[in-house]
């Protein structure tokens, strides 16, 4: 806690230290506004090709600004007769997924990430390998074996079981990320709690925890989008269309010759936009948490 | 938490099963029958059945079968069908994990004519042949490649064929009419193409899309009478497959939209932005509900064929049971296709979807057919199936489909001329043949 | 000081006493679960990759080495290959190298900060279907605006295919993915200079140091640990990245995008031929390792150097 105080009153200092004239931090301004626009010009370019009618986006020179309003596409992808197919069961069950992945994944990558961060043992280094290990394989090839398996288990058609797929492949990183972060609290602290009669797991839960709280909200978001995004496994585990998650339903619009283009881009905006406000949310941890994570203890 | 329902569904159905299984023992009079006295548990429970089929995400056709399967539920209570599928785009691989994996996941399941030989030839579709006697219909000759050992393993619940589809009214701007022959139809396109607003015709051509791209690019041959492949030898650099890539590339570089995908290339279409879509008839429905211009499904029609051999590749999807389910799901499947197979529900369900092409003879009512303006074109073309086109191909249609797709992109990128490329194509699908056909 | 070396100094008695059972009992449950859904599955495919299994074609049988004897003789697996290592190289390359310029900018102080930090960070938070299809009408060769913009400040008339061109579609996949994966690298990179102390460039500044060398002589080192597992996952990420070149070329065109992963998917999902898509994921599983090893052994002698 009192090294991320320290960082932040670093900054703090750092500001009020160099009080620099502002003309001569016009070129940084410049640089700045040209980054952000040319980040954010995609998303942007999304908003203005839904929001107006879309034979407006489909011509050269294509409009810069909206010409027209309409709210069709999002309208239909919100009243279709057909109940699966319905953007608002499908983010809801994007929503239940990756809520519980980050939950199992909060609770995994706190026993790993505490095991990797204390002292040492034999086959610590073993189990950091076998993690980065299972990173190395793309999804494609393992969904053929694993699809096999889990039929054989009727563990198929569940968002808990696509959030225990989902966990495998995201926890790895995770347990890094809260590694670092474990790694800054100083020995100190840990210490004294043990002399005074904790055992371990109570000191990781009542000292560790609260400290690494920041970094627990980053592993979090990392997770959310994750299975968030994921659409490979959801694609093949999911065949009961009202589970649909909003990858899958949104891949689903995509067929052969009739795509509905309008609708795919009003539901891929609404897709887009639930992790973008999650983020703006707890963006201000993130980076104490990452932050927290890169300090050496 | 899904899981916990599935299962209690499972205990339920167990008890009805056994009873069904019964009923089944006693044959096919137990379907026959107009009325059954089913105890009344067995009401209370009825049998579900997983319907597995991409329709379901298809705009109109969804609509279509939705509809059907609530009057089928209407008039009967002892057999439920159930949504379940992929969307187009993965549908086909999905359905092959799921047979990999020993069974496919479903008690019914549409295919692709080649998926269909594929997953028959490996054992996962029961023969509905008597479906046929039940629902006491005749289906036309084209069925009969659905046929394994003489019995039918699926029936065609949607036959499409290819076609050139364009926009009248474009064609009355330019002031240009249907073309006479393939130089006049590249005169034509180019006319009716003033860029970057107005393409003469689109036709897929993106590497993202291989599938869409390989099953439209065989039309292409066909329009010189060509076909891609004759038993187990490829064709590839053959004189029609040639003349058909080089009449694209021409078609290409002069009156397409390049690199739009095919969503919005119909959207495109819809706005008047293309004037031809060489395309599949089925395609047409997406036209019929158009908010932003209501004249354009009337101002739809088809070309009478003007190519040599008048040829159109005509695909049938079947539907099929799953021969991996237990014998009584598999006779309540049977049940249900014998009830959508009836002329006059399968004259709703063919209207429904605004197909064109029957099944079944008599399949389709003539005060219908009278009402589509823009099939003409599509009933005069000759219908050549895609056995006749990719010979023994048929069972690796994908396969054959990925080697040419590499070579079709260099050719439109202006890499390599078509013979040097469909020459080079033509060594990697002897290979290929080699590999799939030792086996 | 004392009173921590004390404290060090008991547990290790203690150790000594009875093996320390408490890690051993929380990596467990860890191992388990990561062998259910992906080590078994992985050892699966690389036994699937001695067999023949390819759906349509007879049953499943052992063939030894015939998948690599294939594989070796393959031109598209060696071009595959080739753009892997390509594709690794430059997404590598610009995202990390992109994220150390916004984690520079946004180390300064300025007005708005956040909402610019906000801003830059956002592509990370978009899933990757919306985000190609809106990358693929900005590159519409017809009435795409990168067209607009490209006449604005080029004197052309004839824009370049984009996607389609088969020397630009790999850079053009590269920027994709850059786009996307910049932020995270941003956002670790940012923590980490935000932690370095501020004394360091106070002292820089009081010998006379210019901006680029307290970058060189006090940033740089800092980060270089950062950096360099940073380079690790990036690798890891970016040899597996799938939705994003799928999405926006297929492998195309021509095979110029085509890399490992996407062989593997198109081996497997499209010609149903698992054994050989396996075969191909082994082969990339090799690639990856050794390249992670490469960088393990980069980190630890450059921690040897630093130490020293």
């Amino acid at each position: 806690m009192s090294t991320m105080h320290n960082t932040l009153a670093h900054t703090e200092k750092r500001g009020l230290a160099s009080p620099h004239h502002w003309t001569r931090r016009i070129p940084l301004y410049v640089l700045v506004i040209l980054f952000c626009i040319v980040t954010a010009f995609p998303l942007y370019w999304m908003l203005v090709s839904v929001v107006q009618p879309i034979s407006m986006s489909l011509q050269y020179p294509p409009p810069l600004f909206p010409q027209a309003f309409t709210l069709q596409p999002f309208v239909e992808i919100f009243t279709g007769q057909d109940t699966a197919q319905r953007i608002d069961v499908w983010i809801l069950n994007s929503a239940v997924l990756a809520s519980i992945t980050t939950l199992i994944c909060l609770f995994l990558s706190v026993l790993g990430a505490f095991a990797l961060s204390g002292r040492r043992w034999r086959g610590q280094a073993g189990f950091g390998f076998i993690l980065l290990m299972t990173q190395m394989l793309p999804e494609a090839l393992i969904v053929i074996p694993l699809y096999a398996t889990i039929d054989r288990l009727h563990m198929k058609d569940s968002l808990l079981t696509l959030a225990l797929v989902d966990t495998a492949f995201v926890l790895p990183i995770c347990i890094w990320i809260l590694k670092n972060v474990f790694d800054t609290i100083p020995n100190e602290i840990r210490d004294a709690a043990l002399v005074d009669g904790c055992t371990r797991m109570r000191m990781l839960w009542r000292i560790m925890l609260p400290i690494a709280a920041p970094g627990l909200v980053a592993v979090g978001v990392v997770a959310f989008f994750h299975a968030w995004n994921e659409y490979i496994f959801a694609a093949s585990l999911i065949t009961d269309r009202k589970l649909y998650t909003a990858s899958v339903g949104l891949g689903s619009m995509i067929s052969m010759i009739d795509t509905p283009i309008d609708k795919l881009m009003a539901g891929g905006l609404l897709f887009s936009i639930f992790p973008i406000i999650f983020y703006l949310l707890v963006q201000r941890y993130i980076v104490a948490g990452l932050s927290a994570g890169a300090v050496k203890g | 938490m899904s899981k916990s329902t599935k299962s209690s569904k499972n205990q339920k159905g167990g008890m009805s099963r056994r009873d069904f299984l019964k009923l089944g023992a006693t044959g096919a009079a137990a379907a026959v029958a107009p009325r059954i006295d089913f105890p009344a548990f067995i009401r209370q429970s009825p049998m579900d059945l997983n319907l597995l089929t991409w329709f379901w995400t298809e705009p109109g056709r969804g609509d279509a079968w939705r509809a059907m399967i609530a009057k089928f539920h209407e008039e009967q209570s002892d057999i439920r069908i159930n949504e379940a599928g992929y969307g187009e785009n993965d549908y086909f691989q999905q359905i092959l994990i799921q047979a990999r994996s020993g069974r496919i996941d479903g008690d019914l399941f549409t295919e692709t004519p080649d998926g269909f030989l594929r997953l028959a030839a490996a054992g996962h579709t029961a023969s509905v042949e008597d479906v046929i006697e039940r629902a006491g219909v005749t289906p036309v000759p084209a069925q009969d490649m659905l046929r394994i050992d003489g019995d039918l393993h699926g029936l065609d619940i949607v036959t499409v064929r290819f076609g050139l589809v364009y926009n009248s009214a474009l064609f009355d701007t330019a002031g240009v009419s249907e073309p006479t022959d393939l130089d006049n139809w590249v005169e034509i396109a180019t006319t009716l193409t003033e860029r970057p607003n107005q393409f003469g015709i689109y036709s897929p051509h993106l590497a993202s899309e291989p599938f869409t791209v390989w099953f439209i690019l065989q039309q292409w041959a066909v329009l010189y009478d060509g076909i891609w492949a004759e038993g187990q030898n490829p064709l590839l650099n053959s004189e029609p497959v040639i003349n058909g890539l080089k009449l694209f590339k021409t078609m290409y570089d002069n009156a397409m939209p390049q690199g739009t995908d095919v969503g919005t290339a119909n959207q495109l279409f819809a706005s008047s932005k293309i004037a031809q879509n060489m395309v599949v008839s089925a395609a047409v429905n997406q036209w019929k509900t158009n908010t932003e211009d209501p004249e354009l499904y009337n101002n739809l029609r088809s070309a009478a064929p003007f190519w040599p051999g008048n040829k159109g590749i005509t695909r049938i999807h079947p539907i099929c049971v799953n021969a991996n389910t237990e014998p009584e799901k598999q006779e309540a499947a049977k049940e249900f296709l014998s009830w959508l197979y009836k002329l006059e529900n399968y004259q709703e369900l063919l209207e429904r979807c605004l197909d064109v092409i029957p099944a079944i003879e008599g399949g389709i009512r003539p005060e219908y057919r009278e009402t589509l303006t823009w099939a003409d074109g599509y009933d005069a073309t000759e219908a050549i199936t895609v056995p006749e086109v990719l010979g023994d191909f048929v069972l690796f249609n994908d396969e054959l489909g990925q080697v040419v797709t590499p070579y079709f992109e260099e050719i439109l990128a202006g890499a390599s001329t078509v013979e040097d490329a469909m020459e080079r194509a033509q060594v990697d699908a002897v290979a290929l043949a080699e590999r799939v056909f030792s086996a | 000081m004392a009173v921590q070396a004390t404290v060090s100094a008991s547990n290790a008695v203690v150790n000594h006493k009875r093996r320390d059972y408490l890690p051993y009992m929380l990596v467990l449950p860890i191992i388990v679960y990561e062998a259910i859904f992906i080590l078994i599955p992985i050892l699966q495919q690389v036994v699937s990759s001695f067999t023949s299994d390819v759906i349509g074609i007879g049953t499943v049988r052992w063939v030894g080495l015939d998948n690599y004897n294939r594989l070796f003789a393959d031109r598209n697996f060696w071009n595959s290959l080739r753009v892997t290592l390509a594709f690794m190289g430059g997404t590598v390359i610009l995202s990390v190298g992109i994220g150390l310029l916004a984690a520079l900018l946004l180390n300064q102080n300025f007005r708005g900060r956040s909402v610019a930090r906000g801003i830059m960070t956002m592509p990370w938070a978009i899933p990757d279907l919306p985000a190609i299809m809106v990358f693929f009408w900005i590159l519409n060769p017809n009435f795409g605006v990168i067209n607009l913009f490209v006449r604005w400040i080029l004197p052309i008339d004839q824009t370049p295919r984009w996607l389609l061109d088969i020397n630009l579609a790999l850079p053009l996949v590269i920027a994709i993915a850059a786009w996307k994966a910049f932020p995270f690298y941003g956002l670790v990179t940012l923590s980490v200079l935000q932690s370095i102390p501020h004394d360091l460039y106070e002292a820089a500044k009081v010998d006379g140091a210019t901006p680029l060398q307290s970058f060189r002589y006090v940033t740089l080192p800092e980060l270089i640990p950062t950096l360099m597992l940073m380079g690790i996952l990036a690798c890891i990420f970016a040899f597996r990245q799938f939705a994003l070149i799928f999405l926006s070329t297929g492998g195309g065109p021509a095979r110029t995008t085509e890399t490992l992963v996407i062989s593997v998917y198109k081996a497997a999902f499209n010609s149903f031929d698992f054994s050989y898509g396996a075969t191909i994921g082994v082969a990339g599983f090799v690639v990856v390792f050794a390249i992670t090893v490469l960088f393990a052994y980069l980190q630890r002698r450059q921690e040897a150097v630093a130490s020293s």
